[in-house]
């Protein structure tokens, strides 16, 4: 596109969009109603203009940086009269671009072999290095997660969605494989009628990549099927439909437009130019699909299944028999147990319990709890003890002949028995597809007129009609939406993404309300940059790596964030030129995998059903919480990394700790998740624990020379060697605490290596170490 | 042996043809949901097509196959055509397209799981090669446009035009 200026045409188009609004039929040709008609002065706001690329700013001869961020950045610190920081030091940028990226601390042999190589392109391998890793995806994928609101249940309660991880999943092997962002927003949007297939097999058991891939893509409108609606909503299939549309709207504007559309549900949006019709629109667009259960195996394995049928009804008497048996033996004890309680008791025990009155009801209680709660193992008779030996020995027997995966193509059946499946958006048959009206108020009880399927009138350019129309092999409105935000110059898909991309480098994106790109949102200093990069995103093919790629090369990013004069700060205290690197203090998802990995816990398994960490014994955690908390048995799986933790939605009125706070439902995002996940373990316990293991892998890689310790401890959790203030501060800490009184650290229970130092010793490491895991440096990106 | 020169002449697409056979290109199947024409006439009707990338940027072609046969070939458009700025509507999604360098295992060893995990779970993507299809509405100008990414990071970019037909 060639343009005289950029300003010229961004001028240029904001002039047609006000005249085109102004023009006294664009309401009739557009087949709004006046109500609908978006004000015009909020459709000038520059996010709903067609995105048009700028000129680089030329600098004078010879001094034109080589990345064209830079270029921009300079030429408007010229403008403010200012000058760029330094560049940060070497340990600084690999330690900035290591958990910019992986989410991680670099490791001592990566500080030790990035500081020694002197070649010139020696950065630029390192952030290849970091690019190729599997851990990118995890730290990426974490990222957008939290833009989606992903959860594995739907409330804080236990109402999961089973399949939610493959969603989890999907989203960390597409940031891997550098999947172009345009196809990701339109596998999530419309994967199933963009990409339909089947996993009919082709003559052979092989199911051809084609297949996969579009399995893949289908999996990908999971995004759609983690709603937050409970089970009680359920009971009323109107309300639960429109609670989900409206969901599913607020996260398609919210997550790929960054936009807060979901004021418009009850009225004209107030300061953008979005119509409640707008919205219910999009809603319309959504009532022809529904979410749906689907096998992700050929039906060759589901076959297979179906051959150990036999087994599964051998199993299911097995425990049938023994629960008979169980409850055998806790009737003949609580029987023997009836004296001990009031005739008043017992004759209400003794009362069916579905004919008791409540009063009934509360004076059995000791007595029923007793028959629920009585461990039979205890009270055994010779000839049950018998019995009971053998009854569970044919349980156990039966549950392992159960087949453990399909031996058609050796794929692990889901949970105990189940063929593995996904939850994905599927379309509903067009004489099935819900009305929708527009609601006054919001309200389901307010029905107004029809409304169908279309897209916002002030962002869709006038090649699109106001209605969608439907395709002959069925409605379609996903995908005609998916197409539509994905066109290369849509005047959000590209900036919003981009916009995020910089937000998780630099701590705050050029747009500051990353969430909200109307007008009640951030006017940007750097637009032009904004919207070159958004174009080099399209141009780049849409390449979110090589979007990274530009970013950490520019020497914007290379800054160091500890450079201020008392100039900068008065003319730009915000740093909002960019003149240096905004220190950032790490979210949530990184501080647990940090402090994992430091200590050398971290289990870096990836992928599969979610994670299950112990509950911290702490206050506020209920024993009802921790019998609805079954801990993985592999301790090692509660340390994975944080994405790979069993999140639960919404803060918890009970237990504000054990909910991930980046689910909630706030459509609105701007900041950055700093609870880190699996937060009911990361606690004292959680945090001491960690210390421990961090103490005995100095002892075990450092040897007993406290000196070394210290080194290694910096190098490990710092990335540098210590100053020589911290190293005798440091040492001062380990001697003075190893001269307290006390017992020390209780050698049996510390790990193995730890175990070899003296009681004292061992435990003033321990306080060094949390210390350190508790260092503000620690904690912080610069 | 020595051959006149007008034999040379002869033999020299063949050598080019035999060399472009045996070198790698890129590609896929498409479902094309509306009637097309390349500027030579040939018509393709919408429908799902075998797609061929072959040869170098600036001079690529791609080729249209329905039930393995060869229905038109297109090459790539050469210079600045006003078509290609309007052209903005993607008329399906963006497609993955496969370089017949990279060797698939054969059917007997993919059709088993390695890890466990669901065959979907395993297939890795090489997303080095797309395809994206952009009418402009105002003309009918249907672009193909194929984007590959080369070694250092670089992309080529090629288009493809065909025109949009009423269907028959």
């Amino acid at each position: 596109m060639r343009y005289a200026t950029y300003r010229q045409a961004v001028a240029a188009a904001a002039t047609m969009a006000l005249a085109a609004l102004l023009s006294p039929n664009w309401a009739e040709s557009s087949n709004l109603s006046v109500a609908a008609r978006p004000d015009a002065r909020k459709a000038s706001w520059w996010s709903f203009q067609k995105l048009l690329r700028p000129r680089v700013p030329r600098m004078k001869e010879g001094s034109q940086p080589s990345n064209p961020i830079d270029a921009f950045v300079l030429a408007k610190l010229r403008t403010k009269r200012l000058k760029p920081g330094p560049a940060a030091t070497k340990s600084v940028l690999l330690r900035r671009a290591t958990f910019d990226l992986w989410g991680l601390p670099p490791t001592p042999a990566q500080v030790e072999r990035f500081l020694r190589d002197e070649s010139a392109d020696a950065y630029e391998r390192l952030i290849e290095e970091l690019l190729e890793s599997p851990r990118y995806g995890e730290r990426w994928g974490r990222h957008w997660l939290n833009v989606v609101g992903y959860a594995d249940s739907r409330s804080d309660s236990n109402d999961y969605h089973p399949n939610a991880w493959r969603y989890r999943d999907y989203v960390i092997k597409s940031f891997n494989e550098d999947k172009p962002y345009d196809r990701f927003v339109q596998e999530q949007i419309a994967g199933d009628e963009l990409f339909p297939n089947n996993l009919e097999l082709e003559g052979f058991y092989d199911l051809s990549p084609e297949k996969l891939e579009h399995l893949e893509a289908w999996i990908g409108t999971t995004i759609f099927a983690l709603g937050t609606g409970g089970r009680e909503v359920e009971l009323n299939a109107e309300v639960a439909r429109y609670r989900w549309l409206t969901e599913v709207v607020d996260k398609t504007t919210s997550s790929f437009l960054g936009l807060t559309l979901e004021c418009a549900r009850c009225h004209d949006h107030r300061s953008d130019p979005f119509s409640q019709e707008d919205y219910f629109r999009l809603q319309a667009i959504f009532a022809a699909s529904r979410p749906s259960s689907v096998p992700v195996v050929a039906s060759t394995t589901m076959g297979h299944r179906d051959e150990a049928y036999h087994l599964s009804i051998a199993l299911v008497e097995a425990r049938d028999t023994y629960l008979r048996f169980a409850r055998q033996v806790r009737d003949r004890v609580v029987e023997t147990r009836k004296q001990d309680y009031p005739s008043e008791v017992v004759q209400a025990y003794e009362t069916p319990s579905k004919e008791r009155t409540a009063r009934e009801a509360e004076l059995a209680t000791p007595l029923a709890q007793l028959h629920r709660e009585l461990k039979i193992e205890e009270h055994l008779t010779a000839d049950e003890a018998e019995r009971h030996r053998e009854l569970t020995l044919k349980l156990a027997k039966a549950a392992v002949l159960i087949p453990a995966k399909g031996l058609a193509h050796l794929v692990d059946y889901d949970g105990f028995y189940d063929v593995p499946s996904a939850t994905v958006l599927a379309g509903v048959r067009t004489e099935l597809i819900p009305e929708t009206h527009l609601l006054n108020r919001g309200e389901l009880a307010g029905k107004q007129r029809l409304v169908h399927p279309g897209l916002p009138r002030a962002l869709r350019n006038d090649s699109l009609p106001a209605r969608l129309s439907g395709e002959p092999n069925g409605p379609h409105y996903r995908k005609q939406l998916a197409l539509w935000l994905t066109q290369p110059t849509h005047p959000l898909t590209a900036r919003v993404m981009v916009n995020r991309i910089w937000q998780g480098h630099f701590g705050q994106g050029l747009v500051r309300t990353a969430g909200d790109f109307g007008r009640r949102g951030d006017s940007p200093v750097h637009r032009e940059l904004l919207d070159w990069l958004a174009c080099r995103l399209v141009d780049q093919g849409w390449s979110v790596k090589s979007m990274h790629r530009l970013i950490l090369l520019s020497d914007t990013y290379r800054r160091a964030s500890r450079f201020t004069s008392a100039r900068h700060q008065r003319r730009d205290p915000s740093n909002r030129y960019w003149w240096r690197m905004n220190p950032r203090r790490l979210e949530g998802a990184a501080v647990w995998d940090a402090i994992h990995q430091v200590s050398g816990a971290l289990n870096l398994k990836t992928g599969g059903r979610p994670a299950i960490p112990p509950l911290a014994e702490v206050k506020g955690v209920s024993s009802r919480m921790k019998a609805r908390w079954p801990a993985s048995e592999d301790p090692t799986e509660g340390r994975r990394r944080g994405v790979y933790l069993l999140a639960r939605r919404a803060p918890s009125r009970f237990h504000p700790a054990v909910a991930d706070p980046a689910a909630n439902g706030c459509p609105v995002k701007n900041a950055r998740n700093e609870t880190p996940p699996g937060s009911w373990e990361l606690n004292r316990q959680g945090l001491t624990r960690q210390a421990r293991n961090l103490a005995s892998r100095l002892v075990r890689e450092a040897g007993k020379d406290a000196s070394r310790q210290i080194d290694l401890a910096w190098q490990l959790t710092l990335a540098r060697m210590p100053a020589e203030r911290e190293r005798r501060e440091a040492m001062e800490l380990l001697e003075g605490s190893a001269l307290q009184e006390g017992p020390g650290a209780d050698t049996s229970t510390l790990p193995k290596d730890l175990g070899r130092l003296d009681p004292r010793k061992a435990e003033a490491l321990i306080r060094f170490c949390l210390n350190l895991l508790d260092k503000e440096e620690f904690l912080r990106i610069d | 042996m020595r051959f006149p020169p007008i034999f040379s002449l002869l033999l020299f697409p063949a050598v080019l043809l035999a060399a472009d056979e045996a070198s790698p290109f890129y590609e896929g199947r498409m479902r094309i949901p509306a009637a097309l024409a390349t500027a030579e006439g040939i018509r393709l009707p919408a429908g799902r097509y075998h797609l061929e990338v072959k040869g170098e940027a600036p001079a690529r072609t791609l080729i249209f196959s329905l039930n393995g046969t060869a229905k038109a070939t297109v090459r790539e458009s050469a210079g600045q055509d006003p078509a290609l700025d309007s052209a903005e509507a993607p008329l399906v999604g963006t497609h993955l397209l496969r370089s017949t360098a990279v060797k698939l295992a054969p059917a007997k060893e993919r059709q088993h799981s390695k890890t466990g995990l669901a065959r979907y779970q395993e297939e890795k993507h090489l997303w080095d090669g797309t395809m994206r299809v952009y009418l402009s509405p105002k003309d009918g100008v249907v672009y193909f446009v194929f984007q590959e990414r080369r070694k250092k990071r670089h992309w080529s970019r090629s288009n493809f035009r065909l025109q949009r037909t009423p269907s028959p």
